[in-house]
């Protein structure tokens, strides 16, 4: 019997009464079926179905439902969508003009959905796999990764424009710690551009080692990535010119990331 | 060659802006090889070679081309000239 991350197929399946003779696909998704997953991770379980949940432990989460459930050591949450709410993501993903920057970056897609999506590309099935690859292919998954590299760079923008205020008033302290999140923005640009889908921060470096294509390049803008975020002997404490420095330095990553990624 | 940190490039539509706070510069293709060049430290020679090899233009009108750029971009307080500062030797990757 197949088992994730300890568990099979078939108990996971039971605790939400499937298989149920329907074709309703099944899935599992997240962290676990990547080499992300760690001791602790969750087993993120979906449903494309209106049929949803028989768990006691079920609340509504914006257009879905989530029903946790404990096997073993581990929390099981099953996540319902239902197949009309789907199929407008995927619509909606169609409609979507690149071209067009009128709204607040980041505003086209909640980040619920942005996981939702991803989770579907690179999920597993667990019941009605045929079913499962038909809704695949009804998303544009190079154009997800290609709005989130570019809601990346439009996000760093305003943090650009910050960070360089903030040094030109001599506001250190403020200018390092949002330095920082210019380097985040520009990495995270990058990562999609390469075509990563997953929006999940806490992933970045996974995603950074993912997207590895072997080159010099790719290897200089890791090793860079690493030293701008734990920069050696600069902290609140240190001169002037070193926090100056660090700064320049992210400032310059990140411009140089952002040209190569629109390149 | 030293690009100033106030200056950032981005493209949309087909289109490439230098932008300083609040004034954008819209950019031809030699003026923004020549910046991706600043970008990465390079120096003077590196740069022309890019633009010759990027633009397919022969060495003479890469020099002049780049010469031009550069002087521009110097007044405008884009670039300085002389030693690079290590911030932005360090800074990025180079490709």
């Amino acid at each position: 019997m197949p088992l994730i991350a300890g568990l099979g197929y078939d108990e996971i399946l039971a605790a939400e009464g499937y298989p149920d003779g329907s074709e309703t696909p099944v899935y599992v998704s997240g962290s676990i079926v990547t080499s992300y997953a760690n001791p602790w991770s969750d087993v993120d379980v979906y449903v494309l179905s209106d049929r949803g949940s028989i768990g006691t432990l079920a609340i509504p989460e914006g257009p879905n439902v989530v029903s946790q459930h404990f096997l073993g050591d581990r929390r099981v949450d099953f996540e319902f969508w239902p197949p009309a709410t789907v199929g407008e993501l995927a619509a909606r993903l169609d409609r979507l003009d690149l071209t067009d920057a009128d709204n607040v970056p980041r505003s086209r897609f909640s980040y619920q959905e942005e996981c939702f999506i991803h989770r579907l590309r690179v999920g597993k099935a667990l019941l009605n796999e045929p079913e499962l690859a038909a809704w695949r292919q009804r998303f544009d998954f190079a154009k997800l990764s290609a709005y989130q590299s570019q809601e990346a760079i439009r996000a760093s923008d305003g943090v650009y424009e910050d960070v360089c205020g903030m040094l030109d008033g001599g506001a250190f302290d403020v200018a390092m710690l949002s330095a920082r999140e210019l380097v985040e923005h520009s990495v995270e640009a990058y990562v999609h551009r390469h075509g990563s889908t997953d929006p999940t921060v806490k992933w970045r470096p996974r995603q950074l080692e993912a997207v590895d294509d072997g080159s010099v390049f790719h290897r200089e803008v890791a090793g860079t990535y690493w030293s701008l975020e734990f920069p050696e002997g600069v902290g609140g404490d240190s001169s002037p010119e070193h926090r100056r420095a660090y700064v320049e330095r992210c400032l310059n990553f990140s411009r140089r990331l952002t040209s190569w990624v629109q390149s | 060659m030293c690009a100033d940190y106030h200056v950032r490039r981005r493209r949309s539509h087909d289109a490439t802006y230098l932008i300083r706070h609040n004034e954008f510069f819209d950019v031809d293709a030699l003026t923004d090889a020549v910046w991706l060049g600043c970008e990465r430290g390079a120096t003077v020679g590196e740069i022309i070679e890019s633009v010759a090899r990027s633009l397919d233009l022969p060495l003479d009108e890469a020099i002049a081309g780049t010469a031009l750029t550069l002087e521009r971009f110097r007044a405008l307080g884009f670039v300085s000239y002389g030693p690079e500062a290590p911030a932005a030797r360090d800074g990025g990757p180079q490709r």
